[in-house]
């Protein structure tokens, strides 16, 4: 059980079902002998907000009132409290929980998170995304801020915001082929000139993965693009010589597609009948 | 016989299972596919296959055209036609359509006039609820209006809820593969699956 639960957790893998399959005993105080008490309490909160995921009220309530009863008038409590308002519904409640948290810790970064999490569940955008914009003026080396940033700004079509998002992540994280695919694919959403830069990014990702299909599909949508816009204008010498490059990097690309299928006649063949469009 | 204005879209069963698990296995991320079927002469819509692409970030366009190139190919070698889109908003009560929904929708409108788009709601708790967990739209004139629910229907109702219960007790949703989770393992099948077999799998 303890395995599966540290698997989970490195992996952030959000499998709330495993989560209190595994992790529900140690509220019972099974186990007790394989975990120091530290760690079964850090395994009763990831139950909690499980049990929040899956509606499941009555063994979250336990487990909020185990932890309670272990850490009395702890902030951390306190936020999961709050959280388990969120999940009834109780917004209001939630915030002002969350608000006297932040009055007497300015700094929690966690409950400013958890703020910004209200909001979205609230359906106020706008205001999440107010919150998050004053959240990493202040803590811009967060990641995991910047990623929830990119993600509401591309679900609103602002692709541009996306991408400056990205930027500062990967400023951060600069050797994440994730991020490194998720940029270049904003950049090619937007377009015109920079598909040529989406196009590095794919084989900046390459670089790191060279079997990444995401980047290899991505750098032969690039190639095509560029190709054909340059057919529609005309374009100059610079322009002939790239298409030479877009040629050899799609030629790349399709073999190590083909590569990557083979042995998988299904996916193969949807891959050839894409090619031949 | 239906009368103009009036055609039916009929949704079958595993399509209808897929479309539920794919949003159950995320339920707090948005999710989108595509539905595959055929159109009869009075304008009405069969859907028989629900094909999950992605979830999480949903609008970004190479992934994308990628992903319906190659749906549109499979669909040449089976007799189908892409008939439809469908998707989860992030937050589920939110049952409004999305640019990236309507942008879809009119890319295969523009072969399919009766396309059908689909926006699913949360899952029925029960499958004692009278109405589909869902919304359908259709294109008329250059705004996507909602479509009666009656008529909307999935081929034997009662069968599917009773198959969606079980892939759900049987966690069968942690089975299906949309495109996303097919970028990540070639290996991986995510055209074709029926909840039959992801049941199967995951016991």
């Amino acid at each position: 059980a303890l395995k599966v639960l540290k698997a989970l957790r490195a992996g952030r893998v959000r499998r709330p079902d495993l989560v209190v399959a595994h992790g529900a005993p140690f509220l019972e105080g099974r186990h007790a002998s394989s975990v120091g008490a530290a760690e079964r309490y850090a395994i009763i909160e990831e139950v909690f907000v499980a049990a929040l995921d899956r509606g499941e009220a009555e063994l979250a309530r336990r487990c909020l009132a185990t932890l309670n009863a272990r850490f009395p008038g702890s902030k951390r409590v306190r936020s999961l409290a709050a959280m388990a308002d969120e999940a009834a519904g109780n917004f209001e409640a939630a915030m002002g929980k969350y608000d006297s948290i932040i009055e007497e810790d300015p700094a929690n970064m966690h409950v400013h998170k958890r703020r910004v999490a209200l909001l979205l569940s609230k359906g106020d955008t706008a205001g999440a995304v107010a919150a998050l914009n004053d959240y990493l003026a202040l803590n811009a080396g967060d990641p995991d801020a910047w990623l929830e940033l990119a993600r509401i700004y591309t679900a609103g079509a602002q692709y541009r915001r996306a991408a400056f998002c990205w930027e500062e992540l990967l400023l951060l994280v600069p050797s994440n082929p994730v991020f490194l695919c998720k940029y270049a694919e904003t950049l090619y959403t937007l377009g015109g000139p920079e598909v040529k830069t989406a196009r590095k990014y794919f084989a900046k990702a390459l670089a790191l993965q060279p079997d990444n299909l995401r980047a290899l599909y991505g750098l032969h949508a690039c190639c095509q693009a560029v190709v054909g816009s340059a057919a529609r204008t005309k374009g100059q010498r610079t322009d002939r010589d790239d298409a030479a490059l877009c040629a050899d990097l799609s030629e790349h690309a399709v073999a190590r597609l083909r590569a990557a299928y083979k042995g998988n006649d299904f996916n193969a063949r949807l891959l050839e009948r894409m090619l031949e469009l | 016989r239906t009368r103009r204005g009036r055609a039916m879209a009929t949704i079958s069963s595993d399509a209808f299972v897929n479309m539920m698990l794919h949003s159950c296995k995320h339920p707090h991320r948005s999710v989108n596919g595509v539905l595959l079927g055929s159109v009869s002469e009075d304008g009405g819509v069969e859907v028989s296959e629900a094909v999950p692409l992605f979830h999480g970030i949903l609008g970004l366009a190479p992934m994308m055209e990628v992903a319906l190139n190659q749906v549109e190919g499979y669909c040449a070698s089976v007799n189908s036609a892409v008939v439809g889109y469908y998707c989860a908003n992030e937050r589920r009560a939110d049952t409004e359509l999305t640019h990236l929904a309507r942008k879809v929708g009119e890319r295969i409108h523009a072969r399919v006039p009766s396309a059908l788009l689909i926006v699913l709601e949360a899952s029925p708790a029960s499958t004692a609820s009278s109405s589909l967990p869902l919304k359908a739209f259709s294109l008329s004139g250059s705004v996507w209006q909602q479509r009666d629910p009656s008529s909307v229907k999935v081929d034997d109702e009662a069968g599917a809820r009773a198959a969606l219960e079980a892939c759900l007790t049987a966690a069968a949703q942690y089975e299906l593969c949309d495109f996303d989770d097919h970028l990540d393992d070639g290996a991986r099948v995510w055209i074709g699956q029926k909840p039959a077999q992801l049941s199967g799998r995951s016991s």
